[in-house]
């Protein structure tokens, strides 16, 4: 009976829902090219760099075999390998945290650090090598900067307390956007307190905080990989299990409350999820910018759709190609110039997104919140 | 014109054929606020929504018509009294169960971004799917024979972002359709429509109470339509009790023009129509018949002027005639071809 009601539904529309699946179908087709893409990003980093190392020599290397140069193993294994797996983790975890800001605070305008996390990550850093004494002096002279665990350990214990305030006030506050301005206010006070820390400090020591601030991959060796991965896997996890309600999300907090989602528990999940993404990143890679705003917009404009079921993935996806990519270019190859990585991902992301975006008519339709 | 709806579309709840859909009793509304006694915005309203039925609340702005909505939504707690769905206490159910029981469609225009309207009815399963959010077969037909109701079968497939503020709106309901609810509430579906679409959607939506065997209620400033549409209405006076009954009992009891008049409205009961005082200009009377002479007489009385019909004693009287008007005024006559020229004369005389 059932059957026979919708069969002439189905004739009438075949050509419309057929249309619906096809663009599925079509989804799932990007997604595998994004899949692909990472990958060939992923070796490509591997092999390209001060110097150029052929890709068979990666493969070779990547499944335990002998390369034809030594010094080409310690390069890959040591130093590229861990450098990659960094960019990669670090460039999903933005683009995910950036897409499930968009979609909570509705605003396209949104990136993981709204929340105030790398404010709060930054005042931890500056707070370390800024303050006299010993540690500062420790640092300059050791100087293996990025690689210091006490960097992460300051950025980890700054994030983690603007996390804990953020996760306090989003079970309280009624409104989203009291928590965006909370996010804000948070992000204005701690930059305040690093102008003055800057202001009185050296000039050697504000070079450090500085260099922090451009963003860097290369900081997590082997040694703190066992912290970032699970970290971001863990904030990556949890984007995943939220993909339906935020979903429900997309209509705005009155329809999802009448969906049956409880929103301030979900609201609580995505702040927690998003703050350990950015929190991880910014800990380990300093305040990378631009990649969690932009590579949400191009997901959507390349896969047409604000479905999380598809953004979510392939917000991961090419949040890692993206970070890959502006590493490499950061690394300007065949040469020992590094460049600021931040620099790299804005001066080439920015007109990207500006192409995108003005394609796809306004800003407001796809942004998807 | 429309084949009866699958069974499974019917809510079927035993709970249904004893309690009403959606009741109250001693609900008091308002705001509570810190280390200040509460705002009371309406109290003690005791009424009662049946399946089926389609029922229109209307009041001036401020009388807490959307506050009621909010409150019978579950979206904010009442500050005395109970709200009754099926029989239970909205506070003792889950989210999830309300959801099931009861779903929305509100005023302001939603920005979903890039979504095919499909996807959009389709997040209405929401209560029904498993945490992946996946539709099986039964949620995808249901989501069909939502988009089939309210005849929105040829905007499946289109973006959101294209859809016309009508079409946005039929998508909406066809969401809180296929959540298959037993009570709908709508917050002014059509204040951003125009005429002909708001009609459409009023029919719509009667149309689906009868058929799919749902409560529900809107809210509208639409007042001429919900006279018209409406089983029951429910008036919300501002300050003053909550009358419910069929449109003509309160058109009957008064009880419409009084909640109107304080708002300066005037209600015709004879026309069933709204009107706007007009300064009061005088008497006239208006000779003639049919249409022509019906439409003469509203021109006269939007003027402002007390209309008597077919009596020559008065000094002002104006005479319908076949493509014109005879306007005779202390003994002297003159001819208009148009009301508006008509109505013209009138106000340069001054009244």
């Amino acid at each position: 009976m059932q059957e026979a009601e919708i069969k002439p539904y189905a004739l009438e529309q075949a050509a419309s829902l057929q249309d619906v699946h096809l663009r599925l179908g079509m989804r799932r087709l990007l997604l595998l090219a994004l899949a692909a893409g990472l990958l060939g990003a992923f070796l490509l980093s591997l092999a390209v760099g001060s110097v150029n190392i052929p890709l068979g020599e990666i493969v070779t290397i990547l499944t335990g075999g002998q390369a034809s140069r030594a010094t080409w193993e310690t390069i890959v294994l040591n130093f590229r390998l861990p450098k990659a797996l960094t960019a990669l983790l670090a460039g999903a975890a933005l683009a995910v945290g950036g897409a499930q800001m968009q979609t909570l605070f509705r605003n396209p305008l949104a990136d993981p650090y709204v929340l105030g996390i790398s404010s709060g990550a930054s005042l931890g850093v500056a707070l370390v090598v800024m303050s006299a004494g010993t540690t500062g002096s420790v640092l300059v002279a050791g100087l293996g900067l990025f690689g210091d665990f006490r960097l992460a350990a300051a950025a980890s214990l700054g994030a983690a307390v603007v996390l804990a305030l953020v996760l306090v006030v989003a079970r309280r506050v009624q409104s989203v956007v009291t928590l965006l301005i909370l996010g804000l206010m948070f992000g204005y006070t701690t930059g305040a307190l690093v102008s003055l820390l800057v202001y009185f400090s050296l000039a050697d020591r504000v070079q450090i905080y500085l260099n922090w601030t451009f963003g860097s991959f290369g900081g997590v060796t082997w040694g703190q990989m066992p912290v970032f991965a699970p970290a971001i896997l863990l904030g990556l996890g949890g984007a995943f299990l939220l993909i339906k309600p935020l979903n429900a999300l997309l209509l705005g907090e009155a329809y999802a409350r009448s969906m049956g989602v409880n929103v301030r528990r979900i609201r609580a999940g995505i702040v927690a999820s998003t703050a350990l993404l950015a929190g991880a990143v910014t800990a380990f890679c300093g305040p990378i910018g631009f990649l969690g705003i932009a590579v949400p917009h191009l997901c959507r404009g390349i896969l047409g759709t604000s479905d999380h079921g598809t953004l979510i993935p392939a917000s991961a996806l090419l949040g890692g190609i993206v970070a890959l990519l502006a590493d490499l270019v950061a690394q300007v190859p065949g040469s020992q110039v590094t460049l600021p990585l931040n620099a790299v991902t804005a001066l080439i992301g920015a007109p990207v997104v500006i192409w995108i975006i003005l394609r796809r008519r306004s800003l407001q339709v796809s942004f998807g919140g | 014109m429309k084949p009866n709806p699958p069974s499974a579309f019917i809510p079927s709840n035993s709970a249904l054929s004893q309690h009403p859909a959606l009741s109250t009793q001693r609900l008091s509304i308002g705001y509570r606020q810190p280390r200040r006694p509460s705002r009371v915005v309406a109290e003690d309203i005791q009424v009662a929504l049946k399946a089926g039925e389609l029922v229109c609340l209307i009041g001036p702005n401020g009388a807490g018509k959307s506050t009621l909505m909010r409150t019978l939504a579950g979206m904010q707690p009442p500050l005395a009294g109970q709200v009754w769905l099926m029989g239970d206490d909205l506070r003792d159910l889950s989210p999830r169960e309300m959801a099931r029981r009861l779903s929305i469609v509100l005023t302001e225009r939603v920005e979903v971004g890039i979504l095919p309207a499909y996807a959009l009815v389709a997040l209405g399963r929401y209560p029904y799917t498993d945490w992946t959010g996946r539709l099986t077969p039964d949620d995808e037909a249901a989501v069909r024979r939502a988009i089939t109701a309210v005849g929105a079968d040829d905007l499946a497939a289109r973006s959101v972002d294209e859809l016309s503020d009508g079409e946005r709106q039929k998508i909406l309901i066809a969401r809180a359709l296929a959540q298959e609810p037993v009570v709908m509430l709508l917050d002014e579906p059509t204040a951003f429509l125009d005429l002909p679409r708001r009609a459409e959607i009023m029919q719509l939506l009667r149309r689906l109470a009868r058929e799919t065997r749902r409560a529900i209620l809107l809210s509208t400033h639409d007042l001429d339509l919900a006279l018209r549409s409406a089983d029951q209405l429910w008036l919300m006076p501002k300050g003053g009790r909550l009358v419910a009954g069929a449109p003509e009992d309160l058109v009957l009891s008064g009880a419409l023009e009084a909640a109107f008049r304080a708002e300066g409205v005037a209600f015709d009961a004879y026309t069933g129509a709204f009107r706007i005082p007009a300064r009061p200009s005088g008497v006239v009377s208006v000779i003639g018949e049919g249409i022509p002479a019906i439409w003469t007489i509203r021109a006269l009385e939007r003027e402002g002027f007390c209309v008597v019909q077919n009596k020559t004693e008065t000094p002002l009287r104006v005479t319908v005639e076949p493509g014109c008007w005879r306007v005779t005024a202390a003994g002297q006559t003159s001819k208009y071809t148009s009301l508006y020229e008509l109505i013209a004369f009138f106000r340069s005389t001054g009244g």
